[in-house]
């Protein structure tokens, strides 16, 4: 009986393992079979800074214009006025745990800032200089 | 009660399943549309018949649409102007808010199956008999019934300060406007000044 009730603690807790290091490998290596390869915090951050013109006259957009540029620290979506809480996973844990909310914010965002999809280097990219935060 | 073995595992199975459990519960469609929605308690009977609008109950639409905006409750807006907004999420006031379509249509039910019009508030049955019915308004704060309740508010206080997001963020001045309440005594404008005596 002692080792049924040990059993059943362990797997009671095991669903807790997930990390954000495991999530980020994860989606690398899927880039990496789309044909992105070395990926760089530093092309991450100058892509994140970068500010995008909107045809529609609005005025130019970056990641940096909700996220601000030190990503320790909570951004505002700009047009709500919303906090948006900080993407650094060492001060925010729950950043880059789960890859279907990764793909989901990445397929909004690159949009509105960019004007298109991200491609699997700068997704990669990106990843790196969040995590490096 | 004898205390064995068999019962310590039971507790141990059953103990960390309990939230899950309650939260499968409050997630299902055949919950009231007035349930309340998370930390507001669903037997507190004296708030809920304070009660403005029926507070949000679905956790897709309070995470999707929420976590870049006030999730304005389905009461405020009626049937065809939240199937307009869940078609055009692409272009969604300047913003791309795209979701899957298995998402959107998740959220669209919720959203349709609980607007105003569906809705049992006096309110939700007020502000539909004040839109025309040739009219689709897409924000709340378009409509006669919005602007016949903030008409004493000085439009340039609200309406241009960007900081706080203007009259849409309901809950800037409204304190408890996330659980459906908008009554006077919890309005807190942003300079802190209490605006009671204003409304009168």
């Amino acid at each position: 009986m002692k080792t049924k009730t040990v059993l059943l603690l362990l797997l009671t807790c095991s669903p807790l393992v997930s990390t954000a290091a495991n999530v980020v490998e994860e989606r690398l290596q899927t880039y990496k079979t789309a044909g992105a390869k070395n990926f760089s915090a530093a092309a991450g951050q100058s892509l994140w800074n970068r500010q995008f013109e909107q045809p529609d006259g609005s005025k130019a957009r970056a990641c940096s214009s909700c996220h601000t540029t030190d990503l320790r620290q909570a951004g505002k979506q700009i047009n709500t006025g919303k906090l948006i809480e900080a993407m650094s996973p060492a001060i925010n844990p729950q950043r880059l745990t789960d890859a279907e909310k990764i793909e989901k914010w990445f397929g909004r965002n690159c949009k509105w800032t960019m004007g298109r999809e991200c491609t699997a280097q700068e997704k990669g990219d990106f990843l790196k200089f969040i995590q490096s935060q | 009660m004898k205390f064995n073995a068999d019962k310590l595992l039971w507790l141990l199975i059953l103990l960390p399943a309990l939230p899950f459990i309650v939260n499968a519960y409050l997630d299902t469609p055949y919950a009231p549309a007035d349930t309340p929605a998370g930390m507001v308690s669903k037997t507190n009977w004296l708030q809920n018949s304070q009660r403005d609008f029926a507070p949000v109950t679905n956790r897709q639409y309070q995470t999707e649409c929420g976590s870049c905006h006030f999730a304005f409750q389905p009461g405020l807006l009626p049937q065809r102007s939240w199937e307009k907004i869940m078609n055009e999420l692409d272009q969604h006031f300047g913003d791309n808010a795209e979701l899957d379509t298995q998402l959107q249509q998740a959220i669209l039910y919720y959203l349709t199956t609980n607007s105003a019009e569906h809705s049992h508030y006096l309110r939700s049955q007020n502000l539909v008999a004040s839109i025309r019915p040739d009219e689709t308004p897409t924000r709340f704060t378009d409509t006669l019934y919005f602007k016949r309740k903030h008409h004493q508010i000085p439009e340039n206080q609200v309406k241009g300060d960007q900081e706080n997001g203007g009259f849409s963020n309901c809950n800037t001045c409204h304190q408890n406007a996330a659980q459906g309440l908008y009554n006077e005594q919890d309005i807190l404008i942003p300079d802190k000044k209490p605006v009671i005596s204003t409304m009168q």
